[in-house]
């Protein structure tokens, strides 16, 4: 197909290729929704004989066992990298699943919580055919408690397959089968309220001992972190590489190392070094707390987890207005950028948080006491409570 | 005037065009062979001396060689920002370019995005330029309709974040362009009302729009749509805009109409709510920074002409 693609631009031109494309697509007009629906099928049919898709089903059916006796269970994607690390810095019963595919499935997933008498099911994110389970569970037991988590916003609905899920959740909701809905977005709340929906607040955390990964090495240049950055409309990845041509000296880390981020560091002559594939979460962290300050100016957040891990390892990290952290405290003026396509901005946000990094680091320990408290109690909320309440 | 023409495949905003540069001529953005020859058959008959060509086209490279070798002279204008490079496509035109001007095959070229700009700007031959849009005539609307613009299915536009605001005015409508068919799955699902108002992103449907408009919400992520945020003030219409507005930044206007947080819904419909009732001081406002925009628009286009 390619070398088809190749020949014929070479014989009519490009432009006569991209006129067949307009055709093609007119031709077979498929909406959005519908190929959705065919990517949906296709990755079902190929995925549901494999080993890797049967053996997730044992590992998920496993733990549900082990969790026998247990308050809940939160079912959270093993896949979706963020969604599991703050799934896990908040809950501790946490059962993996993927997509499921086919229809014994879903009922031995069901059968098995029944079996287990497990009284409260909760999903962090949400996946293909989970609905289902949600329907059968309550249709089976009125009294089991559903809720979810759900960890997106309005701006994300171009994601498709995540925007369906978030869809069912909220026709779920709708419907009575999903009780409450949590979410790590605070401005979505309003809306929540506004279309009559139960909802709550659940702020993402972290948790762990930063102070292994501190660094006392100086750098030689300003070494700025960009990670957790793709070519994701959201990761807003240029405009901090655009940022790092406005400091003196500036060298920028990045993993994994994008091939158009180093093209366009190429391009305006910023120095950028990295690893071309991702690492696990600690090697991160390590590359992180090496830096004299990591970015993560992105567009569109709901609780990101990138700020809170760069400042626990010691390094303060300036991110975009986006989300609920630091608002309204001394740390908003350091770490959030008003307009996260303002390079100058950015530029000299760096800057003050090179000569503030104490003061910062001093006032993050403080903020964090507050938020530690904050996220237990709401978390605390969304488990104890029920419909009743 | 110099003799010069002005090469874009924005058809849509020839009024808009019009209003900065004499004597421009459309193409379609992947022009066929024989476009490009129309082109050059212009430029030898009316002896013009000079093209500026507006953003990349295909076939770009070899316009450019014939250019040079007839001894006119190629400048460019770049109108898309920093945010955008992350389509590969549109880094490559971009490496592709800026290679030409290290080159001298383009003469010079100038940048319409502050961001993209600054970082270009240690190179030789950059300009920052801007562009305005004419004043006219006033509307003075209270139809309790909020119109959005920006592509339904664009992330720079933040369409679902607007329409979410929306939702919490009382009583409020959309009025949106090219409405498609995830606009509309997302106001059935959470009972939005909304007209589309023509399915051509056209200076005519959008003024068509203004008509009916109370006031216009633009909170984009990446702005992109400056024409038409221009020309819904220039109608009597305030815009509520993303934070990324450059054209007002550090101006009084800056703080009522652009919102700090463009992905906070509560702010978005606290702001539109607050621009609604306070339209005529925010218009008087905005007339008299466009007083000074206009001159500053004018002299940079007529430094990069004359260059």
């Amino acid at each position: 197909m390619k070398t088809v693609k190749e020949k014929f631009k070479k014989i009519f031109g490009e432009s006569a290729f991209v006129s067949i494309v307009k055709i093609k697509r007119k031709l077979f007009k498929l909406t959005y929704l519908e190929r959705e629906k065919i990517r949906m099928f296709c990755k079902a049919l190929q995925e549901s004989r494999t080993e890797k898709y049967r053996s997730s089903i044992k590992k998920t059916i496993k733990e549900i066992r082990n969790n026998k006796g247990n308050d809940y269970v939160i079912f959270h994607n093993p896949m979706f990298l963020g969604v599991t690390s703050a799934t896990k810095e908040l809950f501790d019963y946490l059962v993996p699943a993927g997509d499921i595919y086919r229809k014994k499935d879903i009922n031995l997933i069901v059968n098995t919580i029944l079996e287990n008498d497990i009284k409260k099911v909760y999903f962090s994110a949400f996946c293909y055919n989970w609905k289902k389970i949600v329907i059968k569970l309550k249709k089976a037991n009125p009294d089991i408690i559903c809720k979810t988590y759900w960890h997106g916003s309005h701006s994300q609905i171009l994601d498709t397959f995540g925007w369906n899920r978030n869809m069912e959740i909220i026709d779920l909701h709708r419907k009575g089968y999903i009780d409450e809905m949590a979410t790590c977005k605070e401005s979505i709340i309003k809306f929540y309220d506004a279309n009559n929906f139960k909802s709550i607040f659940l702020s993402n955390n972290v948790n762990f001992d930063g102070s292994d990964y501190i660094s006392k090495e100086k750098n030689k240049n300003i070494k700025l972190g960009v990670y957790s950055a793709n070519t994701d409309w959201r990761k807003n990845m240029m405009c901090q590489i655009g940022a790092a041509k406005l400091i003196k000296n500036a060298v920028v880390d990045m993993v994994p190392l994008n091939p158009e981020a180093k093209k366009l560091a190429d391009l305006i002559g910023i120095k950028m070094e990295g690893l071309k594939k991702p690492v696990p979460r600690e090697e991160i962290l390590a590359r992180m707390a090496k830096n004299d300050i990591n970015l993560y100016g992105t567009f569109s957040e709901c609780a990101p987890m990138v700020p809170l891990e760069s400042l626990e390892v010691g390094v303060p990290c300036i991110s975009g207005n986006n989300h609920h952290f630091f608002q309204n405290t001394p740390l908003e003026k350091y770490l959030i950028l008003n307009n996260e396509t303002d390079i100058e901005e950015l530029k000299e946000k760096i800057e003050l948080c090179i000569k503030e990094k104490e003061t910062i680091l001093k006032l993050y320990q403080e903020w964090k006491i507050q938020n530690d408290k904050f996220t237990k109690d709401q978390v605390k909320k969304f488990i104890g409570g029920d419909t009743n309440e | 005037m110099n003799n010069y023409l002005y090469i874009s495949s924005r058809k849509n905003f020839r009024e808009y065009l019009e209003d900065n540069f004499n004597n421009i001529y459309f193409i379609k953005s992947n022009p066929y062979q024989f476009e490009i020859k129309k082109i050059i058959k212009k430029i030898k008959k009316e002896n013009i001396k000079q093209v500026i060509i507006e953003d990349y086209f295909v076939g770009i490279k070899d316009f450019i060689n014939v250019m040079n070798h007839n001894n006119v002279d190629v400048k460019m204008i770049w109108t898309n920002g920093l945010a955008t490079l992350n389509e590969e496509i549109e880094l490559g035109n971009l490496i592709d370019v800026m290679s030409l001007v290290e080159s001298n095959k383009i003469k010079s070229i100038g940048f319409t995005e502050e961001n993209i700009y600054l970082t270009m700007q240690d190179k030789k031959n950059v300009h920052k330029i801007s562009l305005t849009i004419n004043s006219k005539d006033k509307f003075n609307n209270s139809f309790k309709n909020v119109g959005i613009i920006g592509e339904s299915d664009n992330w720079r536009s933040n369409m679902y974040n607007q329409l979410s605001a929306i939702k919490l005015l009382d009583g409020y409508s959309v009025n949106g362009l090219c409405i498609k068919r995830i606009f509309r799955r997302f106001c059935k699902f959470f009972n939005i009302n909304f007209k589309n108002y023509g399915n051509k992103f056209t200076v005519s449907n959008f003024r068509n729009l203004l008509k009916q408009s109370d006031v216009i919400s633009c909170v984009e992520f990446s702005n992109y749509l400056d024409f038409y945020v221009m020309d819904s003030f220039n109608h009597g219409i305030p815009c509520i805009l993303g934070n990324n507005v450059l054209f007002f930044k550090g101006t009084e206007l800056e703080k009522l109409v652009v919102v700090k947080s463009d992905d906070n819904i509560n702010e978005i419909a606290e702001k539109i709510n607050y621009v609604i009732k306070n339209k005529k001081q925010i218009n008087k406002i905005y007339e008299n920074i466009k007083k000074q925009y206009d001159d500053d628009c004018i002299k940079t286009i007529e430094k990069f002409i004359k260059e």
